[in-house]
Order: C-alpha cells, then sequence, then structure tokens
C-alpha cells in the first residue's frame, strides 16, 4: 500500500463516521456504528507509519500515524465497539437517530484527537468530541443527567480556554505547530512558566484530576450507561494524552509545579482509595479514579526529575489503553442493569468526604454552590454570577440553562489553578 | 472603451438599476420582482469573482468622477475593498431568496426590495469608495436607504426603532462629514492610502489630528455600534428578519466597522495613528465594548435581541483587532469582517425562520425545537459555536489571530478579554442550543405555519444552512489560497510591510 | 457647422429671454383659452434659450457679454450684463420655470389658469431680466416687478386668507422697494454711476457707503432676496467686518429659529416655508466667510440652485398632497402618502438635498460652506451648519414617517394629475443630480466673475 494511499485511509477514518453522522444517511444504513468503525480497523492493521498533512487546512493541520499509536487504537476500536454493540439497549426509550449522531460526532473527535499531528488538529478534534459527548450524555433526557452534563461542559469550556491561550502561546513561539517542534520551542521560551500553566490547568480540568473530579464523580454517578463506559477512553484518556504531547516534558525542569501535580494526584489516589474501600462496590468507577490521580502523580514526577521520563514513556500509551478499556469493560454490566441499580457506580455517600466539603468551605464563591446539592444533581444556589447579571441589566426574565454556580465554581477553581501553577511553575 | 474601469461602476450598478426598476413594479408582479433581484444578485457577484481574478493577476480597478475641483468620486478595488464587496455580494443573494420566502405574501413589497437594492448598492459603494468623500456619500446614502427597512412592519414600536436609529446616525453622519471637511482642510487630499496620508501635517496639527480622529471614531461608531453609541442597534431588531440580517452581518454595521479599518489604516495610518496616542484608547474601547454587549446579552429573553447584543460584542472584534498595532492582529480583525458577518447572519436568518415558522420569538419557547428543524437548529448551532470561538468554525480563526497578535505586540490584557467574551458568549448561547435539543418539546407551539411535511419553506431553510456551510469552510479551510484569511493577510502585509 | 449656427450666435438671447415671456404674457391674457399651450411652450423655448446663450457665452464671448439696449451703453443707457453667474440662475430659474409650468398645467382650475398663466410669465420675464440687470437701478425696477408679480400669484385663490397675505407681503415689499431706493439714490449722488461693475471699482469705506450698504440690505432683506448684495461686500468687508459678521449671526438665528419652528408645525406647507427660512439663512453665514473670496460665493450660490430646485419639488408635494388628501396636516399624512408614491419619493429626494445629504446639489453647497468655515476656524458657523443639518433631517423624517405606517386606506381617493407628481419628481431628481455636476456649474460660475468683482478678496 503505497503512502498516498494510507494517507487517504487516515483521512477516512475520520471522515467516514463524520459523513455517517448525518441522519438521513445513518438512518438507511445497516449497523452504522459499526460500519463508522471499518476504516479505524484497516488503519489498525497497516503495518505502515504514515502521515498527510493538507496545509490549506486551518493552519496546516494534518494527520498521522505515530509509534505510540497502535495501543491507543485498540483501546479506541474495543471500547467503541464494544460501545457500538450495547448501543441498542443504551437507545431504548431515547431517539435512536439524533443518539447515534452524537455517537458518530464523538467517534470522529476522539479518532481525530488520536491522530492529529499537531496542536491545532489536537484542539479542534478534542472540541467536537467534547461537545458531541455532551449530547450523548443528554441523550435519554433523564434530570439527574443534566445537572451532571452541565458540569461536564462549564468544565470543557473552561478547560478550552486555557487550552485555547496555550496555543496562542505556543503558535507565538514557534511557527510549527507540531508536537515536537512545539516542544522543542517552548522548553527555549520565556513564557514556559504561563503555558505550563495552562496546560496543566486545562488538561487537568478535562481530565478530572482533584479539585475538578466534580464533573467526573457527578457523571460516574448519574449519566446512563453508554457514556458512562465512554467516559474513561474519551474526554479523560484524550485529556491525559494530551498532558504528554503538548508539554515538553524531559526537556525542562518544572519542579514545583510537579510538586504541585503530585500532591494532587497523590490526593486523588487516596481519596479515591479510602471511599473504595468504604463503600466497597463501584470497583470501575474508583479504581478509574485512582489510576487518574497516579498518573498525574507520576507525570508530576517527571516533571521534577526530567531524567524520570524516560523510563515512564514506553508505559503511556499502554496505561491509557488499559485504563479505558478496563474502565469500559468493569462498567459494562451496569448497562445491563436497570437505572437505579446502575447509578449505583460509585457510593452515593462520597458527596460528604473530607477533601470535598474542604474545597466546598475553600470555595470563594462558597455561597454560589451548595456541594451536596450540585453533585446529588438539583439545582445550585442563587449565584453571584446571576446577581451579577441583575444587576448589571434591567431585566434578568429568564433562568440559565447552565446554572450560574456552575459557572462561579468552574471558573475560581480554574483561575486559581492558573495562578497557583503560573506562580510556581517558573 | 477601459473594461477595467467600467467594472467597479458595474458592480454598483448591478444592484441599483434592478433596484430603481423594482420601485416602479406594481406589488403582484412577484415573478419579475424576484427575477430582478436575483439577476442584480447573480450579476454582481460574478463580476465580483471577476475583479478578485484580475486584482490577483495585477489588475487595476478604478474610476473617478469629478465631483468637486480636485475630489473625485472614486470606485478602487482594492484588496480590503475586494474583501467587503464579496461579503456583501455573496451575502446579498443570500439574503435576497430569503427575503423573497421570508415577505411572501406581505404588503409593500416592491419598496421593500428596492430599498433593499439600494441598501446593498451603498454597501458596495462604500466597500469600493477609493477616497473618503466617496465614503461619506455611500454611507449616508446606506443611512437613507436602510431606514425604510427598519420602519418597514410600520408598527409603533418599529417606527420608534426608526426614529432611534435616526437620530443615532445622523448624529454619527453629522460628525462624520465635519471630520471629513477638517481633515481636508488640513491635508488637500481625502484619497486613501496605504499607510496613511497624514504623515506630512502630523508634526504640524497634532491636536486637531487627534480631535478629528476622535470625530471619525465617534461618526463611525455609531454604527459600527461602539459602546455608548450602541443603543439603536437592539432596537432595530423589531425588523423583519431579512433586514437584520442585512443590518447585522452585510452592511449597516459592517460598514461601521469597515470604516474604522479605512480610517485606521488608510487615512491615519497605523504608525501616525499610534504616534498620536489614540490607538490604545480605542483598543480599550473595542475591548469594554465587547465585555459589555455581552454581559448586556446574557439577560435578554427575546432572542433577536440577545443576537443584537451579540453583534455590539462581536464587531467590536474588528476594531480590537485594527486597534492592536501588528500584522497579526490586523489579519485578525479583517477577517473577522467576513467571518463574523457569515456566521451572524446564519444566527439571524434561523431567528427568522423559528419566528416565520413556530412563531417563537423567545428563548424562553425554543424548548425542544431542535428536534421540530433540525436543520435550522444545526445551522444555528454551528453559528453560535462559531461565535463561541469553538473550532473549527470560522470565529475561531479569528480569535485565533487576534489573540496571537496581541501577544506579539505586548497586549497581553487583550488576550484575557477575549478569553472572558469566550466565556461569556459560552454562557449566553449554549442554554439556547441546550434548551433546542435537549429539552422537551410543548405540545404546541405558539404559532406554527404549516409547511406540510417540510421544516419550513425552502427559501428560508437554504440560505442558513449555505451560510452555516460557508462559515465552517472559511474555518476549515482558513489556509487556502483565496480563503478570507489569505485575502486578510494581503491586507496586512500591504498595510505592515510595503516601504 | 451648418450656416444656421452663426445666425443662432449672432442672436441676443439676453433680449428673447426677457421679451418672450411678456410677450407670451400678454397673447395669453388676450386669448385665455391659450394660455396653458402658450405658457409650457414659453416655458419649454426659455430652456432652450438658456442653452442657446449658454453656447453664445462660451464660443463668442468666452465668458461674459454686455449688451447695451438700444446702442446706449453705461453710465447712461441701460446695459444688460450675462456672465457664468446669471447664466446659472437663468438655468436654475427656466428648470424651476418648466416644472412649474407643467405642475401648473394639472394643477389649476380653468378659472384659475386664466388668471395664473399671465402673471407667471410676467414673473418669468421680471426674473430673467433681473438676472440679466447690470445697474443697480435695473435691479431696482425688476425686483419691483418680481414682487408685484409675485405678490399677484401669491392672492390668485381669491379667498380670504390668501388675499391678507398677499396684502401683507405686498407692504413689506414696498417698504423694501423704498429703503433700497434710498440706498441706490445715495449711491448715485457719491459716485455718480449706478452700473455695478463700475461702483465695485470706485466704491470705499465712507459714511455714505454704509448707509447706502445699510438702506439697500435692509430693503432686500425686507423682500427676502439676497442675489444682488454680493457685488457689495468684498470690497467693504477689509474696512468693517462687523455689520457682515451681523448678517452672519442673521443667518444662524434664521437656521435655528426656522428649522424649530419647521419642526413644531403641524402643517405641511408652513413645515416647508419654515424650511425656506432656514435654507436662507445657509447663505447668509457666506457674509462672514467671503474673506476667502470667492470659494464661499460659489457654496452659496450652489446651496441656492439647489434650493431652489428642491424646496420647489417640496411645495410641488405638498400641493399634490392637498390634492390627494383634502388636507395638508401632518399627523394626518400617513393614508396619503401612501397611495402617492411618487410623491413622497419627491419629497424624500427633495429632503436629501434639504438636509444636505450626499449625493445632492445641497451636500455640495454644504461641503464648501463648511471647508470655508473651517479654513477660517469659525466653529460657531461649522457647529450651526451641523446642527441646522440635524434640525432639518429631523422635520423631513417627520413627514416621511408617515410612509410607513400600517394605516388603512379610509380616504376617498382624488386623482393627482400624473404631471403633478413626475414634476416633482423629476425637480427633486434634478437637486440631487446637481450633487454630480458640481465641476462644470462651479466652473461656469467662475466664467466671467471678475467683471463682476466679487471675487477681489478683501
Amino acid at each position: 500500500m503505497t503512502v498516498t494511499a494510507a494517507g487517504m485511509v487516515l483521512w477516512l477514518v475520520v471522515l467516514w463516521p463524520l459523513l455517517l453522522s448525518i441522519p438521513a444517511l445513518h438512518s438507511r444504513l445497516p449497523w452504522p456504528r459499526q460500519l463508522a468503525l471499518l476504516p479505524v480497523l484497516v488503519l489498525f492493521l497497516l503495518p505502515t507509519t504514515t502521515a498527510l498533512k493538507l496545509p490549506w487546512l486551518l493552519f496546516g493541520s494534518g494527520l498521522a500515524l505515530s509509534a505510540d499509536l497502535p495501543w491507543l487504537l485498540a483501546m479506541f476500536i474495543v471500547v467503541w465497539w464494544v460501545a457500538a454493540a450495547q448501543f441498542k439497549i443504551f437507545a431504548q426509550g431515547a431517539n435512536s437517530s439524533r443518539a447515534t449522531t452524537f455517537f458518530l460526532l464523538t467517534l470522529a473527535g476522539n479518532l481525530g484527537t488520536l491522530l492529529a499531528a499537531d496542536l491545532v488538529g489536537f484542539f479542534v478534534f478534542a472540541t467536537l468530541m467534547g461537545y458531541s459527548f455532551y449530547g450523548l450524555m443528554l441523550a435519554k433526557d433523564e434530570a439527574a443527567a443534566k445537572n451532571t452534563a452541565r458540569c461536564y461542559v462549564v468544565a470543557l469550556i473552561v478547560g478550552d480556554l486555557a487550552l485555547f491561550e496555550a496555543l496562542l502561546l505556543a503558535a507565538g513561539a514557534s511557527n510549527n505547530l507540531q508536537y515536537a517542534a512545539v516542544q522543542q520551542a517552548m522548553a527555549d521560551s520565556s513564557t514556559l512558566p504561563l503555558y505550563l500553566a495552562m496546560v496543566l490547568a486545562g488538561f487537568i480540568v478535562k481530565a478530572g484530576l482533584w479539585p475538578a473530579h466534580i464533573w467526573l464523580t457527578a457523571a460516574l454517578r448519574t449519566v446512563s450507561p453508554l457514556p458512562r463506559i465512554l467516559l474513561a477512553a474519551v474526554p479523560v484518556a484524550m485529556a491525559m494524552l494530551g498532558t504528554v504531547r503538548w508539554l515538553p516534558v524531559e526537556m525542562v525542569t518544572a519542579a514545583t509545579a510537579g510538586y504541585v501535580l503530585q500532591v494532587l494526584g497523590a490526593l486523588m489516589l487516596v481519596s479515591a482509595s479510602v471511599k473504595w474501600l468504604r463503600a466497597r462496590v463501584g470497583a470501575a468507577g474508583w479504581s478509574m479514579l485512582c489510576l487518574i490521580g497516579l498518573f498525574f502523580f507520576l507525570f508530576g514526577h517527571t516533571l521534577v526529575q526530567p531524567s524520570a521520563w524516560r523510563s515512564y514513556a514506553p508505559f503511556v500509551s499502554p496505561y491509557l489503553a488499559i485504563m479505558g478499556i478496563a474502565s469500559c469493560l468493569l462498567l459494562l454490566p451496569s448497562l445491563r442493569r436497570n437505572r437505579a441499580q446502575a447509578g449505583d457506580t460509585l457510593s452515593a455517600q462520597t458527596g460528604h468526604c473530607l477533601p470535598e466539603r474542604l474545597l466546598a468551605w475553600l470555595s470563594v464563591l462558597r455561597r454560589a454552590t451548595v456541594w451536596s446539592k450540585l453533585t446529588v444533581g438539583t439545582q445550585a444556589n442563587v449565584t453571584m454570577l446571576k446577581n451579577l447579571g441583575r444587576a448589571l441589566t434591567a431585566s434578568g426574565g429568564h433562568k440559565p440553562v447552565i446554572p450560574g454556580g456552575v459557572w462561579a465554581f468552574a471558573v475560581t477553581v480554574f483561575v486559581l489553578l492558573i495562578l497557583l501553577f503560573a506562580a510556581l511553575a517558573g | 472603451m477601459n473594461w477595467d474601469a467600467a467594472i467597479p461602476l458595474l458592480v454598483v450598478a448591478s444592484s441599483l438599476l434592478p433596484g430603481l426598476v423594482i420601485f416602479t413594479l406594481a406589488e403582484e408582479r412577484v415573478y419579475l420582482r424576484t427575477f430582478l433581484n436575483l439577476a442584480g444578485a447573480v450579476i454582481k457577484l460574478g463580476l465580483v469573482v471577476w475583479m478578485i481574478w484580475g486584482v490577483y493577476h495585477q489588475h487595476h480597478y478604478e474610476i473617478r468622477l469629478a465631483l468637486l475641483p480636485n475630489l473625485d468620486l472614486v470606485l478602487r478595488a482594492g484588496p480590503l475593498a475586494l474583501l467587503f464587496v464579496t461579503l456583501s455580494s455573496l451575502l446579498w443573494l443570500v439574503t435576497t431568496v430569503y427575503a423573497v420566502g421570508y415577505l411572501e405574501g406581505s404588503p409593500h413589497r416592491s419598496r421593500f426590495f428596492g430599498f433593499f437594492s439600494l441598501c446593498v448598492t451603498s454597501t458596495v459603494g462604500v466597500a469600493l469608495a477609493g477616497n473618503l468623500i466617496t465614503f461619506l456619500l455611500f454611507y449616508e446614502l446606506l443611512t437613507l436607504s436602510t431606514y425604510p427597512l427598519v420602519v418597514h412592519r410600520g408598527t409603533e414600536e418599529a417606527r420608534r426603532a426608526g426614529r432611534s436609529y435616526l437620530v443615532y446616525t445622523m448624529f454619527g453622519g453629522g460628525l462624520l462629514l465635519l471630520a471629513t471637511v477638517w481633515l481636508y482642510t488640513l491635508t488637500g487630499t481625502l484619497e486613501f492610502t496605504p499607510q496613511g496620508f497624514v504623515q506630512q501635517v502630523l508634526a504640524t496639527h497634532r491636536p486637531a489630528l487627534i480631535v478629528i480622529f476622535a470625530l471619525f471614531i465617534a461618526g463611525l461608531g455609531v454604527k459600527a455600534a461602539l459602546v455608548p453609541l450602541h443603543g439603536w442597534l437592539p432596537k432595530a431588531m423589531v425588523a423583519p428578519a431579512p433586514v437584520s440580517a442585512l443590518l447585522h452581518a452585510v452592511a449597516v454595521v459592517k460598514a461601521g466597522a469597515f470604516g474604522i479599518v479605512r480610517i485606521v489604516y488608510d487615512v491615519f495610518g497605523v504608525e501616525a495613528a499610534a504616534h498620536l496616542g489614540v490607538i490604545n484608547p480605542l483598543a480599550w474601547l473595542a475591548a469594554f465594548t465587547i465585555l459589555y454587549g455581552s454581559v448586556r446579552a446574557l439577560s435578554q429573553n427575546d432572542l433577536k435581541r440577545r443576537l443584537a447584543f451579540s453583534t455590539v460584542s462581536q464587531v467590536s472584534y474588528i476594531t480590537l483587532g485594527v486597534a492592536i498595532i501588528g500584522p497579526i492582529a490586523s489579519i485578525g480583525g479583517i477577517v473577522h469582517l467576513v467571518h463574523q458577518g457569515l456566521m451572524k447572519i446564519t444566527l439571524f436568518f434561523c431567528a427568522g425562520n423559528l419566528a416565520e415558522t413556530l412563531g417563537i420569538h423567545k428563548i424562553s419557547e425554543m424548548h425542544g425545537v431542535g428536534r421540530r428543524m433540525p436543520w435550522t437548529m444545526t445551522a444555528f448551532t454551528i453559528g453560535a459555536f462559531g461565535m463561541i470561538g469553538a473550532p473549527p468554525v470560522a470565529g475561531f480563526v479569528s480569535k485565533w489571530y487576534l489573540g496571537l497578535g496581541a501577544l506579539q505586540a505586548g497586549q497581553g490584557w487583550v488576550v484575557i478579554v477575549l478569553a472572558l467574551s469566550s466565556l461569556l458568549n459560552a454562557m449566553y448561547f449554549l442554554p439556547i442550543l441546550h434548551a433546542a435539543w435537549f429539552r422537551a418539546p410543548p405540545d404546541h407551539w405558539p404559532a406554527e405555519h404549516d409547511f406540510g411535511h417540510k421544516e419550513t419553506a425552502w427559501a428560508l431553510l437554504l440560505p442558513p444552512v449555505i451560510t452555516a456551510v460557508i462559515a465552517v469552510a472559511v474555518g476549515l479551510l482558513a489556509s487556502a489560497p483565496f480563503s478570507p484569511l489569505d485575502w486578510a493577510r494581503l491586507i496586512a502585509q500591504r498595510e505592515f510591510y510595503q516601504p | 457647422m451648418s450656416a444656421m449656427l452663426p445666425a443662432l450666435q449672432t442672436i441676443p438671447w439676453a433680449i428673447v429671454l426677457i421679451l418672450l415671456p411678456l410677450v407670451a404674457g400678454m397673447l395669453c391674457f388676450l386669448w385665455p383659452r391659450l394660455a396653458p399651450t402658450l405658457g409650457m411652450a414659453t416655458a419649454s423655448i426659455n430652456v432652450l434659450a438658456v442653452a442657446a446663450l449658454a453656447w453664445q457665452l462660451h464660443f463668442r464671448f468666452h465668458g461674459s457679454y454686455r449688451h447695451a439696449v438700444g446702442g446706449w451703453g453705461a453710465p447712461l443707457g441701460i446695459d444688460l450684463y450675462a456672465d457664468g453667474l446669471s447664466l446659472l440662475l437663468l438655468l436654475a430659474t427656466a428648470l424651476v420655470g418648466l416644472g412649474v409650468s407643467l405642475y401648473a398645467v394639472g394643477y389649476f382650475r380653468p378659472e384659475q389658469a386664466r388668471r395664473f398663466w399671465p402673471i407667471w410669465l410676467l414673473l418669468l420675464g421680471a426674473l430673467h431680466a433681473l438676472f440679466f440687470a447690470a445697474d443697480i437701478f435695473n435691479l431696482y425696477v425688476t425686483l419691483e416687478l418680481v414682487g408685484l408679480a409675485a405678490v399677484a400669484l401669491a392672492s390668485l385663490n381669491g379667498d380670504g386668507p390668501a388675499v391678507s397675505g398677499a396684502m401683507r407681503y405686498l407692504l413689506a415689499t414696498l417698504l423694501g422697494s423704498l429703503s433700497y431706493l434710498l440706498g441706490v439714490a445715495l449711491l448715485y449722488h457719491a459716485y455718480g454711476t449706478v452700473d455695478i461693475a463700475l461702483l465695485a471699482a470706485r466704491v470705499d469705506s465712507t459714511p455714505v457707503t454704509w448707509a447706502a450698504l445699510g438702506l439697500m440690505v435692509t430693503g432686500l432683506l425686507l423682500k427676502t432676496a439676497l442675489f444682488p448684495l454680493h457685488f457689495w461686500l468684498p470690497p467693504a468687508h477689509a474696512s468693517a467686518p462687523a455689520p457682515v459678521d451681523l448678517l452672519g449671526l442673521l443667518g444662524m438665528a434664521a437656521i435655528l429659529w426656522g428649522s424649530v419652528q419647521a419642526l413644531r408645525q403641524p402643517r405641511l406647507k408652513l413645515l416647508i416655508a419654515y424650511s425656506t427660512v432656514a435654507q436662507l439663512g445657509y447663505l447668509f453665514l457666506a457674509f462672514p466667510l467671503a474673506r476667502t473670496g470667492i470659494s464661499v460665493w460659489r457654496a452659496a450660490l450652489y446651496l441656492l440652485l439647489s434650493h431652489a430646485l428642491a424646496k420647489a419639488a417640496m411645495f410641488m408635494t405638498a400641493g399634490n398632497l392637498l390634492r390627494f388628501g383634502h388636507h395638508d396636516r401632518i399627523a394626518d399624512l400617513d393614508r396619503v402618502v401612501q397611495r402617492l408614491p411618487i410623491t413622497a419619493g419627491a419629497f424624500a429626494l427633495a429632503g436629501v438635498s434639504i438636509m444636505g445629504l450626499p449625493p445632492s446639489g445641497g451636500f455640495i453647497g454644504k461641503w464648501l460652506l463648511l471647508e470655508a468655515a473651517l479654513s477660517q476656524g469659525r466653529w460657531d458657523i461649522v457647529g450651526i451648519i451641523l446642527v441646522g443639518g440635524l434640525l432639518a433631517a429631523a422635520y423631513v423624517f417627520k413627514v416621511m414617517g408617515h410612509a410607513f405606517t400600517q394605516a388603512g386606506v379610509t380616504h376617498e381617493a382624488h386623482r393627482v394629475p400624473r404631471t403633478m407628481e413626475w414634476t416633482a419628481l423629476s425637480l427633486a431628481f434634478a437637486a440631487i443630480l446637481l450633487g454630480f455636476v458640481a465641476v462644470p456649474l462651479l466652473h461656469l460660475i467662475n466664467t466671467g466673475a471678475v467683471a463682476v468683482g466679487f471675487e477681489v478678496s478683501g
């Protein structure tokens, strides 16, 4: 197979699910979700590493099949195949066509994020994936899922904002936005501390590391099973992958940032483990939280000690792949249970555990969100932002769908994170 | 005969003549009127494409007509002019189709389409104007030809909006006239020149030039809806949807923003403006407008009003891009001229569709509307994501260049403003999308029209879908030749790199 | 060139232009039934004659020419003088005259028409004579003729209010004439001539001159006739700017007061009339700005021309609306305006020129005026011009706003003849067109200006 043909397959991998996501098309095809996975199967079986660059696309984006991809592709295929197979059960009582559209859009975004050869491509596909996943979360019209989805989308926006700023910094330092070039350029750039802060803040929020894990725990507890089995492989794994690809690991030492990351990772690891032991149910969810904590703990280590990266690097892709597949398979049984049981992926009492309470107290806008309410999924309290909006405008007639409290909280966490990293990273 | 010279004139005439003929047509001659409209629009677009090709091959399109001794009416097709002309003629074609569908069966259509054509004629004139007096001429003509469109419905509310529009724009026009004459008495020329023409009097007339610049910005700021001169825009949303589209995306607001671009680049020149110390205040004003518009948009329950405040915010991106010194930010500002137009026209078309098909005017009535009108709401979603700046929709490219340019110019605060604006955009657009897609539709819509099994009439559905596709395409294919970004690069290059 | 052209060149077109309307007027008086035909023919021939005169001026006399009537030249005889300025005014008169004649054909009932046509043609003839006058006494005579004809026209309606209004105007114009005549006498006594060119050369700043100037200005103001004033100013300006500035103040006051009054009027005709006061105010602004010489006079003249066309069109639209709806209350105009789109269009186009928005003759005039004011740093005048423009926009749109209401048609429609509508539109369109022919027209104004002497800067 020639390089060009391989390149075509590469693009087809992304374009094919995108095309299929048009309702008029997928409603006329048998097995549209499985069909969408065909090109990626072909790609998985291809022996070559290949790249196709399209200079007229956006700022010159491209897709590439790099050496570390087989693991991730394998995870991708397994997880999505399982999801596709379980789709019928999921789609009971929902608008199947719409759910399929979101399913395929998320799939395309996920694949694109994996295969993107540069930062912009990663960002673009991650955005597609993120918002489509939001649609997938809400495809079944469940009240509890709605609030979770709100938390998720706020985290998504806030994270994307940070990443966008990071992108700008990267583009300011390097003309070429491919991963290696950016890493090289940022290592020497004076804007590195800010870049580091932005990237870490963005991906921490998106990966659901403590203290931004609210959306993740809420999602594990409330969203319907299909998006739940995709959680680890889709938003979380991609955010972790992004952390590795965007940052100039091994080239720079950012000791303090590293320590902070280690502390956050450790906190997540410990609190999740303790709660797991106490609850004795929901192994899939808790283990996933533990793995996230561990990942960032180790990644913090490489920031403190760059040479450590060499020993970690080969295991990143397998780590992510195993996390994604394991979480998916462990959560699979919940698909077959009814709703009440399915909601029990995590123990229901965890909303009141120590770190979360601590955080609620620490929050500058404590009033803005009552923690337990937020996590069990009722409307958040009257918020400062809404008050602000009312004060600024004459008529604040209608209620925003995304409660201001979530916004206020997310933005606060986000700003604190950025400040923290920016202050320490240098 | 020199055809190169005649083409700019033909571009203007291609909507003027049909417009004048349409005025004389009887109300019931729908087909002839539609044919004239569409023929004019298609011919104009063809001529514009021809000019793009020509300018790319170093042709020079210019026509002069003596207006006063030493002062000509000049129509010239430079790169910046072409960018705006292309946008206007393309969107005019789309809007015409939309308007034909939207106004079907309503009274005074000949009058409407007559002024509609005049409005586009003046916009094209504004774009092609080669000097300030030509610009002024078409700019005022635009005011006059838009007023009848704003008050078209003839209700008390519409007339109030029209009065407000007139008060603001006449006031702005007066300031613009004053600034223009004053500048002329100082410099003796009004010809748009890359990097400006005020250098020779820069040393001698510094205070006067500062005041003139302020007058220009105040005069143009009315149409560009800079705070505190934006008051007319939210009121003017009582106009029919195609008019709103025209106001917000194609003609009026754009003409104001385009004027600011012209003033900063081709009258004062960035260097002179920076030397006068006026460019930073302009940037602050633009930044404030961006945030103010977004914050106000948050609390609007009327869909079109929310979109109007969104325009206040978004159009100032253009001003902001111009007011940050440096080629990259300029690219962002100039390209947003096109991008904002594409996205906002999509949003207004969709708002019009909702109102025409289901009688929905308020956001609180939009629950589940995505299920009833999936195509319309898909277009709306694309437009909204573009406004937020999500890739790969066009808005992302604008924001990218603005942010990058600000960083390069050492104006980090702009990036924070952009981030805040994105956040606010998300806060007022996402709830709409959420409600439209994920909430249960009501038992019956406020005022549903029956279009058979289609979601709405073809003439209403196609335009937003087309503009949404273009909005994605210009973002996705930003680096392709002849993309808006490509042209914006060319323009910025002319402003910043040539000796 | 054919053989006919030289013959055309030798005809004294000035004489033709004066005599033709007068003779035609008399014929109309004799054969009232033929009056409309005769009147229309005269108005049409007028236009051709003016064109011929222009051509003659350009090719034969290269600028200006002087015709000694009966072979007796100045200072003893009567001279007719024509230059670019007079040509321009003649052109405007001819165009407006043609428009008014066309309009009148449809407007007047037969019994009114038999009175209208003779007086109207007399007025045309008098106006032509006025524009050809080369001395200030001749000016007096022609002004008197114009005034009398105008009074007669104003009372044409024959009812109570019309007659009393006409009488008031008659008194004012007679008083003005007396005052003016006194000034002429003083000047003649002092300088021994009434010829404008000679006077311009001889006049100097003495009390007598000032007294004469004051009397004449008062007189002309009473007649609201500004045209002949210009020849005074450049020489007088250098010595005593105060009175000139006074005129400027008067102009400003007129603009503001006239505009505000216009805005307050409940009836269309009154609105247009007050708008005229405001528009005349602009012409007065030229006086304090005359320091720069010729350009500001061009501005004033341009304003005058475009105003003449636009205002004539506006009055015609008012007439149309009156004819159609039997009233001209602005508040109730909506139903009427919507039924007469051409008339509404004419009003709008005329309004564009009155507001001074581009592209229109009014804009060109305003631009030139602003330019002069700015180059002299006269910010007060700049401000007044801008405010005046805004106020004009306010009262024009006060009327135009009624074209866009939802009012249903309830009035019984009275047909308005097509010609009346189209005449108004054509005149308004001409006012717009003036915005595009500024260069040749301004060139024309300059032609022969030396002889009049108003470009001699102070």
